[in-house]
């Protein structure tokens, strides 16, 4: 992240090899043939970067494919973003739309568009309202999913708190919910300390504290200290475990 | 199953942690990805781990996380070499090396002013091979030079060393590890050491050394 360097602005249609600069605004449709540096990108055109991006803050309210690595401090996303590479960040928002193949590990993330990765996302905390689809594996401290229609997936959920509930749109919404079945998130097992859970298919659920809410289909519920369950849940088989 | 693996479930019970708890630890790096194993069981799939490396690596995160935060624990883990320059007095009070160890080193860098990390590791492995006998004085020499030569490209990854002897002929090789390897049965390995582990018991040593 270089403090010194010259600005870049590409206003119409350029190319550029890449290098390191200050501040870099791409508007038009800017291609990037190398790796960025850079302390601050914003992209509000169509944007290509064939190299690794370093920088501090990130900001796609175009659309912007990413060949390689991203590592910045903030990376906002409110355009569409493709990322071929894996995404490092300090705090990751994803109001847009964000496809990264190689997995996101940030401090925070916060979704309320639709975020969709085949690797493994890792946070601290993880908020989403919107849809998620997770190939590999959510890892995260504090992990809050209120899905919206469409449902969303992991493959695998881990952490310390995890609550996955139902999306709580007001209005038009919850008439037209009347209608329509609640947003489910699906997934392979969920393994944590608090677990409470809404609208989820799982095959395992693992902790201490385990809350089944409305609408789930469990297969197998294991829990260390205590356990509760929904009228109108599914749960196949529960079992106090010592661990 | 094969016994040196331990389940997630037992893993818990038996080290007395908490599903979170691992999570925090794997996100955190501190649990390598690799030793996740999943398999097929009939309950599913479950997740297993190496028996006796994770069991050690809990209970050293256990007992250094009261004075260390998990970031330098992190740190200490890693496979990466760590930014840090000795010198030679300070390695010597540091009683990593023995003196015939260094004295080799030094033979082969004369008037190297200060030992960066990596050169220190690089001490530290040809001591751990000369202490186990697997490796003359001699042999030493190309323990280094292989080292030196080769280790930098490994950067990042853990791996292996391997040193062979057959018919008197000695000849060193660095692995990527986990990987596999095999040899001709007239060969001998006299020595192997796992580079992430010499490179985290040489940063305990120094954390508890004071640098």
């Amino acid at each position: 992240m270089a403090e010194a360097g010259n600005d870049l602005k590409i206003a119409g249609s350029g190319t550029v090899a890449g290098g390191r600069f200050n501040r870099v605004a791409i508007a038009g449709q800017g291609d990037v043939d190398g790796d960025l540096d850079c302390v601050e990108l914003k992209i509000t055109g169509c944007a290509d970067v064939r190299g690794h991006l370093v920088g501090r803050t990130v900001k796609i309210t175009g659309s912007a494919d990413m060949e390689k690595d991203v590592k910045a401090d903030e990376v906002r996303v409110m355009g569409t973003l493709t990322c071929h590479g894996k995404i490092t960040a300090t705090k990751m928002t994803v109001r847009g739309s964000a496809d990264v193949a190689g997995g996101v590990a940030a401090q925070e993330i916060e979704v309320s568009g639709v975020l969709t990765t085949k690797g493994d996302c890792e946070a601290e905390s993880f908020a989403a309202t919107g849809v998620v689809t997770i190939g590999g594996m959510l890892n995260a401290g504090n992990i809050d999913i209120k899905p919206h229609h469409g449902g969303c997936r992991a493959g695998e959920v881990g952490g310390e708190k995890i609550s996955i509930g139902p999306g709580a749109p007001g209005g038009l919404h919850r008439i037209l919910r009347l209608f329509q079945t609640p947003a489910r998130f699906t997934t392979g097992t969920v393994e944590g300390d608090d677990i409470h859970l809404e609208h989820t298919r799982a095959k395992t659920v693992r902790g201490n504290n385990v809350v089944i809410g409305p609408g789930c289909e469990i297969e197998l519920v294991e829990y260390r200290d205590t356990f509760d369950c929904d009228r109108g849940a599914t749960v196949k088989e529960h079992k106090k475990t010592s661990c | 199953m094969e016994p040196d693996l331990i389940s997630k479930k037992d893993l818990l019970e038996t080290a007395g942690i908490s599903y979170g708890q691992l999570y925090r630890w794997k996100r955190k790096n501190l649990i390598p990805e690799e030793w996740f194993i999943r398999k097929s069981t009939f309950t599913g799939q479950e997740t297993f781990f190496p028996r006796e490396k994770i069991l050690a690596r809990i209970d050293r995160i256990k007992n250094m996380k009261e004075g260390l935060s998990l970031d330098d624990l992190a740190d200490m883990f890693s496979p990466s070499p760590a930014d840090l320059v000795l010198t030679k007095e300070q390695v010597k009070e540091q009683n990593i090396v023995s003196e015939v160890a260094l004295d080799l080193f030094l033979q082969q860098y004369p008037g190297l002013p200060v030992f960066s990390f990596a050169r220190v590791l690089y001490l530290y492995v040809l001591e751990k091979t000369l202490q186990s006998g697997g490796v003359s004085l001699d042999e030493g020499k190309i323990v280094l030079r292989l080292l030196e030569d080769h280790y930098r490209a490994f950067e990042g990854r853990n791996c292996e060393l391997i040193f062979l002897r057959k018919l008197g002929i000695s000849t060193g090789l660095l692995v990527a590890s986990p990987g596999e390897v095999r040899f001709e049965p007239g060969a001998h390995v006299t020595a192997r050491v796992s580079l992430a582990n010499c490179i985290e018991e040489l940063k305990t040593k120094l954390v508890k050394g004071g640098i």
